[in-house]
């Protein structure tokens, strides 16, 4: 376990690991907003110095309160928006300064999963539209798997097919989400508050969910919460952020059992009977091992 | 769908009955039309022979019954001033109306909706302050001053197209632009906002994450779901352009609906007045429909509320 900055391409040994290659490196990771040399003004820093690894089959979380800079660095590492320095490596290539239309041909093999399920989903396209559309785009990366047999992976049924998203419930859109994504075959699937919208017992289906592509697909996953009980419970790792700062990390049970930083302790303390209990049974139960 | 358009009929039906009804009981309201009509020199004897000749001695109910049966024939009743049917009277001017309209709303349309686009796509930027400021100049300028000025400048002093009246194409021209300045002001504003707001929209977010080029985005996902209040503002303004323009058409001696009523108001030619009156509203009402179908078409979520 460290405390403050983590160490580089640290590799851990999780429980779920089926494979140690690392497919995500983040070095030095700065993102700025505003700012302006002819005004005088000086930018916001929302991401400071944050650097960390996932490796293909494992599950990593970043933890913190709104404004953390979670997302943030979640969107950075996708690419969706500018970095201000640092570098990201996705399965050993530097995609820092790839162009967008370089980008766009990488972006296969990085999903992100968005934290309003409904609003994730174009309201004027059915599931099969949508599929149809990210087939159409990736005619090379999406031929491994019918429509049919992708629902039934994430756990949804073939009827839901030709259904708008106003049309299903909060829990079936995130998993048809997740089936756009993993249509696409990720070696990385960014998973921003994927919960956090929805009811708790669907919750936990989605956190199942996240956990067998894991283990079926080698997928690594960075799970971005608020929730401490949500990372407790799936993720092999975990970063705690503050003000843009990773400010602890390491095993998931290490870090949010005994916490070093006071940030984090302060953290763990807000979890409700959290305290001395193993909240990977605490969590509505689903059949997490 | 025709069956799902069964309410909105009804709907209309029950916009227009109250849109006549207004119409009748404003001509009334407004005074004794024939009083008017025949001025303060006419004898009390003339006054009633008129009122009698047309119908008016009867009750109030009366007269109102047999109008909106009247309307429901088709029979928009006759002009005071032209003495010939109403309907005649405006199907010879829908032409020259019609076509200024659609000139109007053509060139509304391509540049309100190529302002709003661009001011979206650069928020903030130098793009942006211009388009919006194009758009806030549009809504600002009275159309009768830009037209007047349009014909100092353009027809007067460049001698370049012709200052009034229908002919060739190039009679169209002037009004035209000048009949196109509010609508395109109000398309390029709804339009901004509306795919400024899109632009947020997680889905748009989650298309890029996909791997969708920009062009994909904007055309399929962006525009498409930025469409809807653009179609509706887009059917209301064809629809007051389609009633009739009055100062424009009256600023460009255009034979259309507009300077119809300006006529109309300047004879107290009631009849016609209703008559102006009802086929705006009907222009309207249906226009509404169009719009409603269109936007079914283009958002699925709306096909079940209609």
């Amino acid at each position: 376990m460290s405390v403050a900055r983590p160490v580089i391409a640290e590799i851990a040994i999780g429980v779920h690991l089926v494979n140690p290659e690392l497919v995500v490196e983040v070095h030095d990771l700065r993102v700025e907003f505003g700012g302006s040399r002819l005004r005088g003004h000086e930018p916001v820093v929302a991401v400071d110095g944050v650097s960390f690894s996932i490796a293909a089959g494992e599950i990593v979380g970043l933890v913190g309160e709104s404004g953390s800079g979670k997302s943030t660095t979640a969107m950075a590492v996708a690419r969706l928006i500018p970095l201000s320095s640092g570098t990201v490596k996705l399965g050993g290539r530097d995609i820092s300064n790839l162009t967008q239309k370089q980008m766009r041909q990488a972006r296969s093999d990085i999903q992100l999963i968005f934290q309003d399920p409904h609003g994730a989903l174009d309201p004027r396209q059915s599931v099969a539209s949508s599929l149809r559309e990210v087939r159409r785009v990736h005619t090379d990366r999406t031929n491994w798997i019918t429509d049919a047999e992708l629902m039934a992976s994430v756990g949804l049924s073939s009827d839901i097919l030709p259904r708008l998203p106003h049309e299903i419930s909060g829990g079936q859109a995130q998993r048809v989400c997740i089936a756009q994504s993993l249509i696409l075959r990720p070696r990385v699937l960014i998973a921003d508050e994927p919960t956090s919208a929805l009811d708790v017992s669907v919750q936990a289906h989605v956190l199942e969910l996240l956990s067998r592509l894991r283990d079926e697909y080698g997928i690594a996953v960075l799970l971005i919460s608020h929730d401490l009980s949500v990372v407790r419970a799936v993720c092999d790792r975990v970063h705690v952020m503050q003000l843009g700062v990773v400010v602890e990390s390491g095993e998931t049970e290490s870090v949010l059992g005994t916490p070093q930083h006071s940030y984090t302790k302060q953290l763990v303390r807000s979890l409700p009977g959290a305290r001395g209990s193993d909240a990977r049974n605490s969590f509505p139960s689903v059949g997490f091992s | 769908m025709i069956r799902s358009l069964l309410p909105r009929l009804a709907g209309a039906v029950v916009t227009l009955l109250l849109a006549v009804t207004i119409a009748f009981l404003l001509a009334r309201a407004s005074g004794d039309p024939v009083r008017q009509m025949l001025g303060d020199m006419a004898s009390q004897g003339q006054i009633e022979a008129v009122r009698a000749d047309l119908g008016l001695d009867r009750p109030l109910v009366v007269q109102y019954f047999d109008y909106l049966g009247n309307i429901v024939r088709g029979d928009l009743g006759t002009s005071l001033r032209y003495h010939t049917s109403n309907w005649d009277l405006i199907a010879s001017r829908l032409a020259a109306s019609f076509q200024l309209a659609a000139a109007a709303i053509i060139i509304g349309v391509v540049a309100g909706v190529t302002l709003g686009t661009l001011a979206a796509m650069f928020e903030g930027k130098r793009v942006d302050r211009v388009a919006v400021s194009l758009a806030l100049l549009g809504q600002s300028v009275p159309p009768f001053w830009l037209g007047i000025m349009l014909i100092v400048v353009v027809a007067v002093g460049l001698r370049w197209l012709p200052a009034g009246q229908a002919g060739s194409w190039s009679h169209l021209i002037l009004p035209a632009i000048t009949l196109s300045t509010l609508p395109m002001a109000r398309i390029a504003r709804m339009t901004r906002s509306s795919i400024t707001e899109v632009l947020e929209e997680p889905y748009v977010a989650s298309a890029r994450a996909r791997g969708f080029g920009t062009r994909r985005v904007m055309a399929r996902h962006v525009a498409r779901n930025a469409a809807i209040p653009v179609i509706t503002l887009v059917g209301l303004q064809t629809g007051v352009l389609l009633s009739g323009a009055v100062t424009v058409e009256f600023v460009f001696a255009w034979p259309g609906l507009g300077t119809l009523t300006t006529q109309a108001v300047a004879f107290r030619d009631f009849t016609l007045i209703q008559a102006l009156v009802v086929f705006g509203a009907v222009t309207f009402v249906l226009v509404n429909l169009v719009v409603d179908i269109v936007n079914s078409v283009v958002d699925p979520r709306i096909r079940g509320t209609l």
